[in-house]
């Protein structure tokens, strides 16, 4: 099969041909060598290295960009046509950027290119041939067409028997990891505006084994601390909250507790996590609240860790960040010696603290979530302009939030979306679970656990070399 | 760790908010223990034709952990910087920390003032009056502000000797609390000793009203509220013939001392009110750092900002002549050398987060000397002595000495006396001998100004987590493996020059992810040095 090569104008199967680079079997001018190369982007570090031990360390590494040497015989009947393919060739070349389609398989890869100059131009006597050598920047990696996933249905319940506060995307084409595109139906809770949202990704191991509802009914109860029963509101089924009364106590001091979350110890266990509690207030009066966490298998004894004290006040329903906790929470070795044996992360004990400040009224507790915090996390304050927005999208790739009229048209908002932290990238060759938090609780809006979140993935597989017909 | 660098910035202005991660040339973000968030640095590629949007003076700059979301450093834009050449058009950004802030404004500010220099004369409507700053002529030694009618004068009713405090007018701020001891050559119902509160000299209030009497009359306190109106502003001190008719002075007897006096400003609390009530004699340190925050520094979280209590009480703070709050955190940090302040992140209200905390006491990091470690440990910082000067309430250049055995020195037969000098703005004895006390504590040990540089986690015993070199805080202690192993290590609860360190600065190099840690204080360097020589020549100023 004759090796596609050809300026593009989009990465799409829509795309339109700016100018073919090997037509010459067809009738055009341009044969590509076989002295061409296609050399997979080299990986550039940061090296430290002194005497104090063998070897060296590698704080940081990244792809460089992808190197193209092409190499051109371009023949037509006139010098005139000569010129004319040179100068076509020439201006592509000088364009800011520029997409080059390569396919020497059935699946095409896509390389975007920076603007470069030619190296060699050898004309022969009779001027009716030219042997044309370019060195071709691109960024590091080729690009599939874009994959679309969903819609997926995020149920805010972290008790919902699926999809609950997150989605398992897998079977991820690509080499490499790549960002994500997340478009989100502008639908409550979205829509109430002034909304801040929260996520985390995890892409290793069985996610399904990572811990990530403690649902605080489940804890040892603590000081002045009960069951009521069940609320519809609150997540879970029975007897689904825990109430802290504050009535002999209102300094700070735990009111749930367990020893070991998660039970199952398990190498997916390990990792860093941002955990949230769901709770809710019978008063509007100022409450702290604490996460301690330490030893695996501490009883009712003080925990060994704390977090720093977040005031929460109101009577909404709504999540609030206590903070990152670590399983193990002490030195972990990883691995067992030089083996590449994982040992497995036995949970930590955690505990919920609270002091009411002033007034009266109760703490309800609801549950915790922990959001992976040790790859991907980010949060998104989506713009409070709501009239006309049908889609909030929050895009890896330009790194940005925004808003969508239908799903093509990027809305100018007065206030526009910000965002803190990390955009959510997805792995090949793994489950790719995201914990997806819709309302973090930065805002008056009563949490829902009936909403749901439609949203829709898009990311372009990225590859080092070409695509298999597989990914 | 074998990835790209997990660190994200983010500029923000009231135009636009962007990620400019990808487009960097180059990052660095310093951090110091005292101050917080202290500088970054980064290149990004932007023609100079357009201004950006998101570029310009004062811009909210974030730099975050992708991993965990975690700010790991804020500040503003303080010079966008444009430039053209070889490298095509780069713009070089450098930001400072939130701590920039306390240099915002400069303004007159009076705490606690003894200094009965500040007095002068007013309603001086009988000159032949006299007025001095001399020794109690009552035989008790003390330095006082003696009132008198001199022998031959003729007084009327209301006639008085007025001694006008106008410092804490003049500041624009107001009267809280007050006290004086005084003592009389006489007593004589006819006349008596006031403290008048007033307005600027107008409307008042009596605060405190004694007839004279030869056994005089102890310090006893007046607070705002209870013994004057809010609002008040100027404290006069008065002798008065208060009965009707005149009379020619007999004798040289008609006089009153006043002693041991002070007077404290209105104070503001942390979140921004005024306080109102519960002044005490001296202020603690925590006090002045609370009224910081409510008064000059209203971008940080005062409402939510850490103050820890400190038990330095301050005898004398005022600042006449105008002061930044900066100046006023380090006049602090040097009576209480075991706090320090910081100024981080901001809440989502955009106000930036305070503390002032204790020193800690407890090792939080682990690491190694693999990647690369410096020690000087010079014994240039070991002082056994050191001479305080400083001004008492009578306006006088004094000096005291404090000492403190260090075994190196003593090992070595050497006595070696550093030299502070505290002005008349942080003056008078107690003050200086707690600056003393402060200032050997912490030349007891050789300090370490050496570097460690960490291109690798570390162990963070305070969370348990293992913690790249950017999370670092400044200010925790650090324990360096590969160090002369010692049992009292494992136990230290402060630095000890040897194993355990103050982490004073940490440099983060974001293009590669490593840090370089200054060990104790601030490492050697020729520009610190020249910044050390020009700071160490400028003067105090002196005030009457």
């Amino acid at each position: 099969m004759v090796t596609v090569l050809r300026f593009v104008d989009r990465i799409d199967p829509a795309r339109t041909v700016r100018m073919d680079l090997n037509d010459a079997d067809s009738g055009g001018y341009w044969r590509l060598l076989a002295s061409s190369r296609f050399d997979p982007p080299k990986a550039k570090r940061a090296r430290v290295s002194t005497l104090l031990s063998d070897g060296a360390t590698y704080p940081a590494t990244a792809y460089d960009d992808r190197v193209l040497e092409l190499a051109w015989l371009v023949k037509a009947e006139t010098a005139d046509i000569i010129a004319q393919e040179i100068q076509r060739l020439a201006r592509e070349l000088d364009r800011p950027g520029n997409i080059v389609e390569y396919r020497a398989g059935d699946q095409p890869v896509f390389f975007r290119t920076r603007r470069v100059g030619l190296d060699t131009l050898e004309v022969p006597d009779d001027n009716t041939r030219v042997d044309v050598v370019v060195t071709l920047l691109a960024e590091p990696f080729g690009y599939g067409l874009r994959e679309d996933i969903g819609p997926v249905t995020v149920n805010n319940d972290p008790a919902a028997g699926s999809n609950g506060m997150h989605f398992d995307l897998s079977g991820i084409k690509g080499d490499v990891e790549t960002p994500l595109i997340l478009r989100l139906a502008n639908s409550s809770p979205l829509g109430a505006g002034s909304l801040t949202s929260a996520y985390g990704v995890r892409r290793r191991g069985t996610p399904a084994n990572i811990p990530l509802v403690l649902q605080c009914e489940s804890m040892s109860l603590n000081t002045d601390t009960t069951l009521p029963g069940n609320d519809t509101v609150m997540s879970g089924s029975g007897s689904n909250y825990a109430r802290c009364s504050f009535a002999t106590v209102i300094a700070m001091t735990s009111r749930v507790y367990i020893a070991r979350f998660p039970s199952a110890s398990s190498v997916d266990v390990r990792g860093t996590y941002r955990v949230f509690l769901r709770k809710r207030q019978s008063a509007s009066d100022p409450v702290n609240v604490r996460l301690g966490y330490g030893g695996s298998d501490l009883g009712s004894v003080t925990s060994n860790f704390f977090n720093d004290v977040v005031a929460t006040t109101g009577t909404n329903r709504k999540w609030v960040d206590l903070g990152l906790v670590s399983i193990p929470a002490s030195p972990d070795p990883v691995t067992d010696g030089y083996s590449g044996t994982e040992l497995a992360a036995r949970g930590v004990h955690v505990s919920v603290e609270a002091q009411r400040v002033s007034g009266s009224g109760n703490l309800d507790l609801d549950c915790l979530l922990f959001v992976p915090a040790d790859d991907r996390f980010g949060t998104v304050k989506w713009t409070t302009d709501q009239g006309g927005i049908d889609n909030q999208v929050l895009d890896g790739v330009a790194d940005a939030a925004y808003a969508l009229e239908g799903t093509t048209e990027v809305r100018t908002t007065n206030i526009p979306s910000t965002r803190t932290g990390g955009v959510p990238f997805i792995s090949p060759g793994v489950t790719n679970r995201i914990v997806w938090l819709v309302n973090a609780g930065e805002n008056n809006l009563n949490d829902d656990k009936t909403h749901t979140t439609a949203v829709t993935v898009s990311y372009w597989p990225r590859y080092l070399y070409l695509r298999p017909v597989s990914t | 760790m074998s990835l790209p660098v997990p660190l994200m910035v983010r500029l923000s202005t009231t135009r636009a908010d962007r990620h400019i991660t990808r487009e960097l040339r180059s990052l660095s973000f310093r951090e110091n223990a005292i101050g917080g968030y202290a500088s970054a640095a980064f290149a990004l590629d932007r023609p100079l034709l357009l201004a950006p949007d998101e570029i310009a003076h004062y811009a909210r700059v974030y730099i975050y952990d992708a991993r965990n979301g975690a700010t790991v450093w804020e500040g503003r834009l303080d010079d966008p910087d444009r430039g053209a050449g070889a490298d095509g058009q780069v713009w070089n950004l450098v930001a400072v920390g939130p701590s920039a802030h306390t240099m915002d404004r400069a303004v007159p500010l009076i705490y606690v003032d003894r200094d009965m220099q500040a007095f002068g004369r007013a309603v001086n409507l009988t000159p032949g009056g006299s007025d001095s700053i001399t020794e109690d002529p009552g035989g008790s030694g003390k330095d006082a502000l003696v009132l008198q009618f001199g022998e031959g004068l003729t007084v009327a009713q209301n006639n008085t000797v007025t001694m006008r405090y106008p410092r804490i007018a003049r500041a624009g701020q107001k009267l809280a609390r007050l006290d004086y001891s005084w003592d009389a050559g006489g007593t004589d119902t006819n006349y008596a000793i006031q403290a008048i509160a007033s307005t600027d000299g107008g409307a008042s209030d009596t605060a405190r009203n004694q007839t004279l009497a030869v056994g005089g009359g102890a310090a006893s306190p007046r607070v705002v509220v209870t013994d004057w109106s809010n609002g008040r502003n100027t404290l006069d001190l008065r002798l008065i013939r208060t009965a009707a008719g005149s009379q020619t002075i007999p004798n040289d007897g008609f006089w009153v001392s006043v002693m041991d006096f002070y007077v404290q400003a209105m104070r503001y609390n942390a979140d921004g009110t005024e306080k109102t009530s519960s002044y005490v004699t001296t202020p603690n340190v925590s006090d002045i750092v609370a009224d910081l925050l409510g008064r000059l520094l209203p971008m940080y979280d005062g409402a939510g900002a850490v103050v820890a209590l400190t038990g330095s009480v301050i005898v004398q703070l005022a600042y006449p002549d105008g002061v930044t709050a900066a100046k006023v955190l380090e006049d602090l940090v040097t009576l209480a050398t075991g706090y320090r302040w910081g100024v981080y992140e901001s809440n989502t209200a955009g106000k930036y987060r305070f503390e002032w905390v204790a020193w800690p006491s407890a090792v939080r990091y682990e690491a190694d000397i693999v990647d690369g470690f410096e020690s000087p440990a010079s014994a240039s910082e070991l002082y056994n002595e050191v001479t305080v000067r400083y001004r008492n309430e009578a306006g006088e250049a004094l000096t005291t000495t404090r000492s403190q055995s260090v075994q190196i020195l003593t090992d070595g037969g050497l006595t070696r006396t550093a030299i502070i000098d505290l002005s008349g703005e942080v003056g008078l004895l107690a003050n200086a001998q707690l600056a003393g006390d402060q200032f050997l504590l912490e030349h007891g040990t050789p300090l370490n100004r050496g570097r460690l540089h960490l291109a690798r986690p570390v162990l963070d015993l305070g969370t348990g987590r293992m913690v790249m070199p950017w999370e670092i805080k400044a200010g925790e202690l650090i324990r360096v493996r590969g160090v002369l192993p010692r049992v009292d290590a494992l136990n230290a609860t402060s630095r000890d020059g040897v194993a355990v360190f103050r982490i004073a600065s940490k440099d983060v190099n974001g293009a590669e992810g490593t840090a370089t840690l200054d060990l104790d204080s601030f490492s050697g360097s020729v520009p610190r040095a020249v910044v050390q020589v020009a700071s160490s020549v400028q003067r105090r100023r002196r005030y009457r």
